[in-house]
């Protein structure tokens, strides 16, 4: 399978990661967080995103032990054939489980800003036809196009953040975690705010492309952070902008940040729809690298040779799943599970089989 | 190492995919994509009472102002400002309860989509306002994604439709004219700038009401000046033209402003001062064992009219800043007076003891409205002579 | 350094090649290396020549007496029109006519009497010996004399060419206002000649090989043999080898051949008629292809970027540079994507026009008979329609058709109500964006990208562009020029590239060559601190450091 030789540099790597990471989830981050942590939402966030750096840290280890294979080839190596088996599949539903709701929030996004009015089989069927496009290519050029389309993404977030600060105000981020506006009892909230930042499982997926696995670590954390620093300033200058309760009814409030943003000296009259079309290209990148991931490792796992049948195959299902997500308590219902899977995924088995892998090692010794 | 080729039954495949994807592209025709020229860009909106006297006190008369586009664009020369009566936009209206309604009822008059992506200004009638609250009228445009938030928002002391059908001086329509009076650039400090986005950020927040500025029909044209006080959705009371200007000192709106003070050694003179540069710092302290909202003001004033007759400048200096301070302290000390009197936060109280006297806010959150007329609020004004040397003497 | 994997020139040629091998198998004569050779028998190597070319008119039989002592028959066949005639009249007739045997000793003994004859009496600077008939009849058409001895089984091939041809003048298609002012020309050898005339290192090579069956074109690579990675060339050479098609007309004939992904809609070589830019590539590490007939020379490897490099933009300094890049890269935009943005912009969002451009628009369109997508259809296939008239017609007349067609056409069509004046004002500017582009090539690309564009952008809106777009993205990152990324050095990044690319750094900031092209010399500057005042500036120790790093 290994037909992309080791082509990837570590920045690449770095980007993939981001560009698995950051898509749909940071349009709606900070409300979620708000609507948990009031006005000191920022700062959950940013707590959550430095513990993923803890566990990036163990992910691209695991990765560097094991520089020639995947987490599919070996996991049943380190915790036996079945659960090695029900963990691959756990595994490979974590990263496919991403794709649906990927696609149902592009749905959203287009149907409420660029088409309204657009049927849903025209919006995600062209959709996801070009995911399957994409990640039928080879590695290389899903890192090229990561590459391009999520540094733009970024670029353009990052201008309409700094452009909003015009109407930001530090006094929305306070105060401190206050007892009055912490909504603890909304646990599965809490859940589909760390949805956002499950993109670890692309660098086990991709060590064995990268040119020099040694910096397979670095990169992934580094990654990690970029990925905690985005979404605390997102989630901080969308607080201090528009104050947590508005925060909270605002469902896509990085397009009212965007919204919000006075630009009467640009061509344009409005920057949010720039934003969509951007953000585009960043949840493309998820769906792409996802549907990468999910072709690889099936194939790795049924021993197909070629991901791109299973890619196709699997078009019809992941439209039909899509489909089913039909209003926004559904999906976000959804990316509870996907969040759970991903946190049990994290912070249970990557530990283990860490552990697991450290003392092969020493036996081997 | 050679890479393995990409086999080319692949390739027909995508090329195959492509081919569909056109297919079913052509074959599905358009959605909502509608021409330029099918829809009809509504600049303004304007709410009014019922032109009958027995109308229900929820209805309420709902004008859209919509621009000609032959008339506008067309064919350049005409353009220049409307002359001659034949105005470059219609006004539409129909009374309605709901504004979801009332724009429904319109489009039956009017053979294009009514679209809100470009519209400028929303005008309410302070009677509307007070009955039906703004909340409420707002809310519509709140949900579509298509309407901006740069959209200015004003009270109507007066008949809002007549403001839509009125004869700009120098701009093309009404709502052109109308906004720019509404934005910083008009650069009048006793007009309150704000927004449909700012409305919101202050509308939902806890410990903060939002105000809008006030406008009224002079005989041609339109005035700005004074401010309205919004309450729970609804009007609650105007601010005028000086609480407005104090009202914007308090909030940092970065204004400049005339003062007319009294000369300190000659007490019969007035000296005219610029001033401008205006910083407020809002704290909580504690003063006398009671958690007091304290305002620091500090700004820069200039004479603007000063002769050799008020004195020698080292003298006057001390003086003359003094005088001004105490001027600008009265005139905020007056906004917050109207504000308690209203029992509306503008200031912002509430937001600053919720972020940093959680527990105190606690107490007080049920009832703000009563709490903040009572609640102590101290202005300390220090202003500055800048003294720039644009011209020594008189 | 890591392994460059360049894919195979395509499968389609080598199935080609198969099947012409099986159809050669009946024919007669087969390859020409295995043609018959050279007999003793004087009359019957005549004989065969007369019945192989000596047909067409243009083929000259000159038969004379060798005058030694016992008189030789001989014979010169050459092609008229393909020599110069002095050379054969006063070097090789006269020479040959006027021989006194007495003088020379090895007159006397008639062996190797072919050779003796290159030896001694033949002035001419190039002369070989050949055994081959087929070769020799391809000597011969190619202009060259063959002198046939009797008794002799080898012919003596002499290079007599010389023919009309252009003079060296400015290309027409690659204008620029600083640079020299020549191009290359029909003729192969003088075109390697000014590259060599450039270039005066002894690494420089030019490999010569012959390509067509019929045609048997020159075709030459040409490349620094220290500075171009091996592979590189071999690569080329390999699949310019495995070409078999019956003649080469033009390079364009080799570029589809030899080209990573002949089904893309990117040009991924790069054609060009000036000197200086195939001397440019060469240095970079390049390899160039020049063909003999054309003065369209072939580069190899590209990137996209360099599609919209100008030669000229290497002579100007390097902010003016930069602007001229970034507004062509602009104007590449706009070709491309101008109309497709107004079409989703007016039909689907028109909320993003300010409002104040939208009510024109409205207003200018206010009773024009056709919707935004059809009159913008219309006016593009009007504006390419008139390129195409215009390129066809002779000089004074294409401007004309220009005229007519821009000016009074458009206008007639706007004061007509026809089409609005925004759409010709659209129209208008995407065409002259396109001409921006140095590349024919990549232009027309373009040309043809946007039609599909506007169609996506009539149906999705600025939703369906994006996907559009991402589309566009996947192919060309798959796209390779002889295993060269075609973003490269913007994905994958290179940093070191980067410094020639939209971005522009000075000159002596270059200090590597392009390392996409995986050059064997990385260093085309001897040291860093090799602008005077840089010398200048670095702090001695800091210079000295430095210099022996460069060194």
């Amino acid at each position: 399978m290994k037909t992309g030789g080791r082509s990837l540099s570590a920045r690449q790597v770095t980007l993939m990661i981001l560009g698995y990471g950051i898509g749909g989830g940071i349009l709606t981050l900070p409300s979620l967080a708000a609507g948990i942590f009031g006005a000191s939402g920022w700062l959950a966030v940013l707590v959550i995103g430095l513990l993923y750096v803890g566990v990036a840290w163990i992910a691209g280890r695991l990765a560097e032990k094991f520089p020639e294979e995947t987490i599919i080839e070996y996991s049943p190596r380190l915790l036996g054939k079945v659960i090695g088996l029900l963990f691959n599949l756990a595994f490979i539903a974590l990263l496919y489980l991403v794709i649906p709701v990927n696609i149902r929030i592009l749905q959203e996004l287009v149907n409420i800003s660029l088409l309204p009015g657009a049927p849903t089989w025209f919006v995600s069927g062209t959709y996801l036809l070009a995911l399957a496009y994409g990640a039928s290519r080879e590695v290389d050029q899903i890192a090229q196009v990561n590459e391009l389309l999520i540094e733009i993404a970024i670029f353009v977030g990052l201008f309409v953040v700094v452009a909003s600060f015009q109407h930001f105000d530090p006094i929305h981020l306070l105060p401190v975690f206050s007892k009055d506006q912490i909504n603890l009892d909304q646990m599965e909230q809490l859940l589909g705010l760390t949805f956002a930042f499950g993109s670890l499982p692309v660098v086990n997926m991709v060590v064995p492309y990268i040119r020099n696995p040694r910096q397979t670590t670095k990169a992934t954390m580094k990654a990690s952070f970029f990925i905690a620093l985005i979404y605390t300033f997102f989630t901080a200058v969308s607080l201090g902008v528009f104050g947590y309760k508005e925060a909270i009814d605002l469902s896509w409030i990085g397009l009212e940040l965007a919204k919000s943003v006075n630009s009467r000296a640009v061509i344009l009259q409005r920057l949010d729809l720039v934003l969509i079309v951007s953000w585009i290209s960043a949840l493309y990148t998820t769906g792409l690298i996802s549907s990468f991931l999910v072709g690889l490792a099936l194939g790795q796992l049924v021993r197909v040779r070629k991901k791109a049948y299973i890619i196709w195959a699997l078009v019809p299902v992941t439209y039909y799943l899509s489909a089913s997500l039909k209003n926004y308590f559904i999906w976000t219902r959804w990316s509870i599970y996907v969040a759970l899977l991903s946190l049990v995924i994290a912070f249970f088995f990557y530990p283990l089989l860490y552990f697991l892998s450290l003392r092969k090692e020493k036996r081997h010794e | 190492m050679n890479r393995p080729v990409k086999s080319t039954s692949f390739r027909k495949k995508g090329f195959f995919f492509s081919m569909l994807l056109v297919i079913v592209l052509t074959a599905s025709g358009c959605w909502q994509g509608l021409e330029l020229n099918a829809r009809a860009f509504v600049t303004a909106v304007a709410f009014d009472r019922p032109a009958t006297e027995e109308a229900d006190p929820s209805e309420f008369l709902l004008s859209v102002q919509i621009p000609v586009p032959a008339k506008m664009g067309g064919e350049g020369g005409d353009g220049g400002g409307g002359g001659g009566g034949d105005q470059p936009f219609v006004v539409f209206g129909t009374t309605a309860k709901l504004v979801q309604i009332g724009i429904r009822q319109l489009q039956r008059q009017i053979d294009r989509e009514l679209f809100f992506g470009h519209t400028q200004l929303i005008l309410i009638n302070v009677e509307v306002a007070k009955t039906i609250g703004v909340d409420r009228l707002l809310d519509y445009f709140k949900r579509d994604f298509r309407v901006q938030r740069m959209t200015k928002i004003a009270i109507i002391d007066g008949v809002a439709r007549e403001i839509l059908n009125l004869q700009p001086p120098i701009s093309q329509t009404p709502s052109a004219y109308i906004e720019n009076l509404l934005s910083a650039q008009s650069g009048s400090a006793i007009n309150y700038i704000s927004d449909f986005g700012r409305f919101l950020v202050e509308q939902s927040e806890e410990g903060t009401e939002p105000v809008l500025p006030r406008l009224s029909m002079g005989k041609e044209t339109v005035q700005t000046g004074g401010a309205a006080v919004i309450h729970k959705g609804k009007f609650a009371g105007w601010l005028s033209n000086l609480e407005t200007r104090g009202l914007n000192i308090l909030l940092n709106q970065n204004i400049t402003s005339n003062y007319e003070v009294a000369c300190p050694l000659h007490p019969r003179e007035t000296i005219v001062v610029g001033a401008e540069n205006f910083r407020a710092h809002h704290r909580l302290r504690e003063i006398d064992g009671q958690t007091t909202y304290l305002i620091k003001v500090r700004g820069k004033f200039e004479t603007v009219e000063f002769s050799e007759k008020h004195g020698p400048l080292a003298v006057l200096q001390d003086d003359l800043e003094k005088v001004v301070s105490a001027t600008v302290q009265a005139e905020l000390e007056q906004t917050i007076r109207r504000a308690q009197e209203l029992g509306a936060d503008i200031l912002g109280v509430g937001r600053h003891l919720q972020a940093f006297k959680p527990d105190l806010w606690r107490r007080m959150k049920s009832n703000w409205g009563r709490e903040f007329s009572a609640f102590p609020i101290k202005v300390e004004v220090k202003m500055e002579w800048a003294m720039t040397v644009r011209r020594l003497g008189g | 350094m890591k392994k460059r994997s360049f894919r195979r020139a395509r499968p389609v040629a080598e199935f080609r090649k198969e099947k012409a091998k099986k159809e050669r198998a009946g024919n007669e004569g087969g390859p020409p290396q295995e043609g018959p050779a050279l007999t003793t028998d004087f009359t019957a190597n005549i004989n065969y020549l007369k019945e192989r070319i000596g047909v067409s008119n243009d083929v000259v039989f000159r038969e004379f007496v060798f005058p030694l002592p016992e008189p030789v028959q001989a014979v010169l066949i050459f092609v008229d029109g393909l020599i110069t005639k002095d050379t054969i009249n006063e070097y090789i007739l006269l020479s040959l006519t006027t021989f006194e045997a007495k003088e020379a000793d090895w007159a006397k003994d008639r062996r190797n009497l072919a050779e003796k004859v290159k030896d001694h009496v033949l002035a001419i600077n190039e002369v070989s010996l050949e055994s081959n008939l087929t070769l020799m009849i391809t000597a011969i058409l190619s202009g060259e004399t063959a002198l046939l001895l009797e008794g002799e089984d080898r012919a003596l091939i002499c290079n007599t060419r010389g023919w009309e041809h252009r003079g060296i003048e400015e290309p027409s298609t690659e204008a620029a206002v600083r640079g020299p002012r020549v191009g290359f020309n029909e003729i192969l050898r003088s075109n390697t000649a000014q590259v060599r005339r450039w270039i005066r290192d002894p690494d420089l090579r030019v490999k010569t090989m012959k390509i067509g069956l019929r045609s048997q074109t020159d075709v030459a690579l040409v490349y620094l043999e220290t500075v171009a990675n091996p592979e590189l060339v071999a690569a080329v050479e390999e699949r310019l080898k495995k070409i078999e098609i019956d003649g080469v007309v033009e390079s364009a004939y080799l570029q589809e051949y030899i080209e990573d992904r002949p089904y893309s809609l990117f040009p991924t070589l790069q054609t060009t008629e000036r000197v200086d830019r195939v001397v440019g590539a060469v240095l970079e590490g390049k390899v160039a292809v020049l063909v003999d007939n054309t003065p369209f020379a072939l580069i190899m490897p590209i990137t996209f970027w360099q599609l919209y490099y100008s030669a000229e933009d290497y002579y100007h300094r390097w902010p003016l540079t930069f602007l001229i890049r970034v507004i062509r890269f602009i104007a590449f935009f706009f070709s491309l994507y101008l109309p497709a943005i107004f079409i989703a912009l007016a039909v689907h969002n028109p909320e993003l026009i300010p409002f104040n451009l939208a009510i024109k628009i409205a207003g200018t369109r206010e009773g024009t008979p056709f919707p935004i997508f059809l009159e913008t259809l219309f006016m593009e296939l009007a504006i390419e329609i008139l390129r195409e008239a215009s390129v066809r017609l002779p000089g004074p007349f294409g401007q004309t058709i220009g005229i007519v067609g821009g000016f009074i056409l458009g206008d007639t069509a706007v004061r007509a109500g026809l089409i609005s004046p925004i759409m010709t004002i659209i129209v208008a500017l995407t065409a002259i964006s396109s001409f921006t582009a140095p590349s024919f090539g990549v232009a027309i690309t373009m040309r043809i990208l946007r039609f599909p564009l506007m169609l996506v952008a009539e149906i999705g809106g600025l939703y369906g562009l994006s996907l559009a777009t991402i589309f566009l993205l996947i192919n060309m990152t798959g796209l390779r020029s002889f295993g060269v990324p075609f973003l490269s050095p913007v994905v994958p990044l290179n940093l070191s590239d980067l410094k020639d690319s939209f971005f522009v750094a000075p000159r002596w900031a270059m200090i590597k060559r392009p390392l996409v092209n995986e050059p064997l010399d990385l260093r085309r500057e001897a040291s860093k601190a090799n602008h005077w005042w840089e010398a200048l500036l670095m702090p001695p120790k800091h210079r000295k450091r430095r210099r022996g790093k460069g060194e």
